[in-house]
């Protein structure tokens, strides 16, 4: 668990664009001992939401959400090195996030988090050309197909992708996430209601029972 | 609003305004393109005067090809103009050209369509950048545990072939020793073979195992004070019935009173044995090989200079490495695993110490071995002393 004035020095930092300040807290936290996932879920995933918040509100400008979304990133790859423990497993993933959509840190986080729970994870990116994709598919053929989508407007771009991958032979199951389906999860589980909805990164949680 | 005086014009004030505050370009050239006079905004963007200065001098323009009079042929149209600013940095303004009876007006303001492209292209930058580092660093990972594994899998093939192969070599010693003289010739020869193979096998297995502890940094050292005189006499009994046998004659030239120092001496035995057994390898019979050792108050060095083929230039950078065999033959079918020199480069690391080769191809090679008499060892703070 992340204290709230801990939290609230991260989220002052991030919005004020001090990377290193942004730092120093995660690897405080890190070298504390706190779980790579509450780190994920309780910093990077809170402190993203409420910058996007505060743009929805008109309170800060889409340059600091972008400037906030790459020190994530940032941070994120200074933490990889405690992330990745090759150990045998069973069990895989593919996350992309589908054709135009660019916001990719959701997708990654969800990918970083099956991997420290030893999943085999292949992350594919922001704007993943769908034939990518299913070349990747083919290639790997993976327990599991993550597709994350972000922005409501790219629906389509993912119902073609489900559509394609549909026609696919290959046992595995297709999980779709994102920020676009806290206005449309009712709506997309009724029309897919094989697919399983990932509203947050708590949500994966769920995956490793199945 | 105040109302605007009458020996004001708007013109005039606008032209105040452009030339004293706004965040616009403004330069007035003449018809050769110098800049006649620029708005304070210019300026301080650039960071200092640029009044005199030629255009070409203050913007950017690789190719040569902005030319203010054909754009201002058409003054309608905006141009993309990256000035040099004071940071040495190209900002990008999008400018219009005017002619005027004395040259060009050039105006410009912040090209935001150029700056919104470069964010988008830096923000994907970063996003590749971390999905690369991201695959480095999961490929790395990777990397180690099959390292580790690789490493396992030497240690306990080596550890399971040493003892067969110690076996081997005693019962063959035993024949060797009790039976020879009721053997015929042939029977000899098999023998010493098999006893050479032996031995050569035990070399390879004693490699892996210290590349194994080296690789998984279990390569531990054992320092006491030892004479270096014994460390050379040891090493020297070694390899002198191998030399014998190719006729090669080893010139030794060591003063009286080399150092102690503290290390573990079977391991620079080890290192001081791998040079001298390179040497006669890949020495031609009859030829002859220079071992020299001396010390002044810093360090003790010992050389092996042979009359070998010599190695390659571009060779010598990765003879210390692991598998890092040289090509050139040695002289009498002698066999090895590129394993001797990196071993010794980390037993020398390990105290201290430096192993480096001179080369000259035809002439020989000279190993040098240099050893530090002060420093701090694993075990031992104390500078050792000298003998005698």
């Amino acid at each position: 668990m992340i204290d709230e004035t801990r939290y609230r020095s991260y989220l002052e930092a991030l919005v004020a664009g001090q990377r290193n300040a942004c730092r120093n807290i995660v690897l405080q936290l890190h070298d504390a001992g706190v779980p790579l996932q509450t780190i994920y879920v309780d910093l990077f995933q809170r402190s993203l939401y409420e910058i996007g918040s505060l743009w929805e509100q008109n309170r800060i400008s889409v340059a600091v959400e972008h400037m906030a979304t790459a020190i994530t990133e940032y941070l994120m790859a200074v933490l990889y090195p405690t992330l990745f423990i090759p150990k045998p497993s069973d069990r895989s993933i593919i996350v992309s996030c589908v054709a135009n959509e660019y916001h990719q840190i959701g997708g990654k986080m969800v990918a970083d988090i099956l991997e420290i729970r030893g999943w085999s994870t292949y992350f594919l990116g922001a704007n993943t050309p769908l034939a990518d994709l299913l070349t990747m598919v083919q290639e790997k053929r993976p327990n599991w197909v993550a597709l994350s989508l972000s922005v409501f407007f790219n629906m389509p771009h993912l119902e073609r992708a489900i559509e394609a991958l549909r026609g696919l032979d290959g046992p595995f199951r297709i999980l779709v996430g994102g920020q676009a389906f806290r206005w449309a999860e009712d709506a997309f589980s009724k029309r897919y209601p094989e697919i399983r909805v990932c509203k947050s990164l708590n949500d994966i949680d769920r995956l490793e029972m199945d | 609003m105040q109302p605007i005086p009458k020996s004001h014009s708007i013109e005039t004030l606008l032209y105040d305004e452009v030339r004293r505050h706004a965040a616009l370009i403004f330069w007035v050239m003449d018809s050769d393109h110098r800049v006649v006079s620029a708005n304070a905004f210019s300026t301080t963007l650039i960071g200092h005067s640029i009044e005199g200065k030629h255009f070409r001098d203050v913007v950017v323009d690789f190719e040569n090809r902005l030319d203010p009079n054909r754009m201002a042929q058409d003054s309608e149209k905006a141009h993309l103009i990256h000035i040099v600013t004071k940071d040495r940095l190209p900002q990008s303004f999008s400018c219009t050209f005017h002619a005027i009876d004395t040259g060009v007006v050039m105006i410009g303001s912040i090209a935001l369509e150029e700056q919104e492209r470069l964010k988008t292209e830096i923000l994907s930058l970063n996003q590749e950048l971390s999905n690369m580092t991201r695959a480095l660093q999961k490929a790395n990972a990777e990397l180690k545990h099959l390292n580790e594994l690789k490493n396992q899998f030497l240690g306990m093939a080596a550890h399971d072939l040493r003892k067969p192969v110690g076996i081997i070599m005693a019962y063959a010693d035993f024949l060797e020793e009790e039976l020879a003289s009721t053997m015929g010739e042939e029977q000899q020869g098999f023998l010493r073979t098999i006893q050479s193979s032996a031995r050569f096998m035990k070399r390879i297995i004693d490699n892996f195992l210290d590349a194994a502890l080296i690789d998984s940094g279990r390569f531990e050292m054992d320092f006491s004070r030892e004479a270096v005189q014994t460390v050379l006499d040891h090493s020297l009994a070694m390899v002198s019935l191998a030399a014998r046998r190719k006729s090669i004659t080893i010139d030794r030239s060591f003063p009286l009173d080399l150092p102690t120092l503290m290390m573990d001496g079977s391991k620079i035995e080890q290192v001081v044995m791998n040079v001298l057994a390179n040497a006669v390898e890949y020495s031609p019979p009859g030829s002859r090989i220079e071992v020299s050792a001396g010390s002044d108050e810093r360090v003790c060095t010992i050389r092996v200079t042979d009359q070998g083929p010599g190695i390659p230039r571009e060779e010598i950078q990765h003879l210390f490495q692991a598998y890092g065999r040289a090509s050139a033959r040695k002289t009498a079918g002698e066999r090895s695993i590129g394993l001797g020199l990196a071993i010794s480069r980390k037993i020398v690391e390990q105290h201290g110490g430096t192993i480096s080769v001179t080369s000259e191809i035809g002439k020989g090679s000279t190993f040098e071995i240099r050893l530090p008499l002060h420093w701090n060892s694993p075990e031992d703070g104390d500078p050792s002393r000298r003998h005698g």
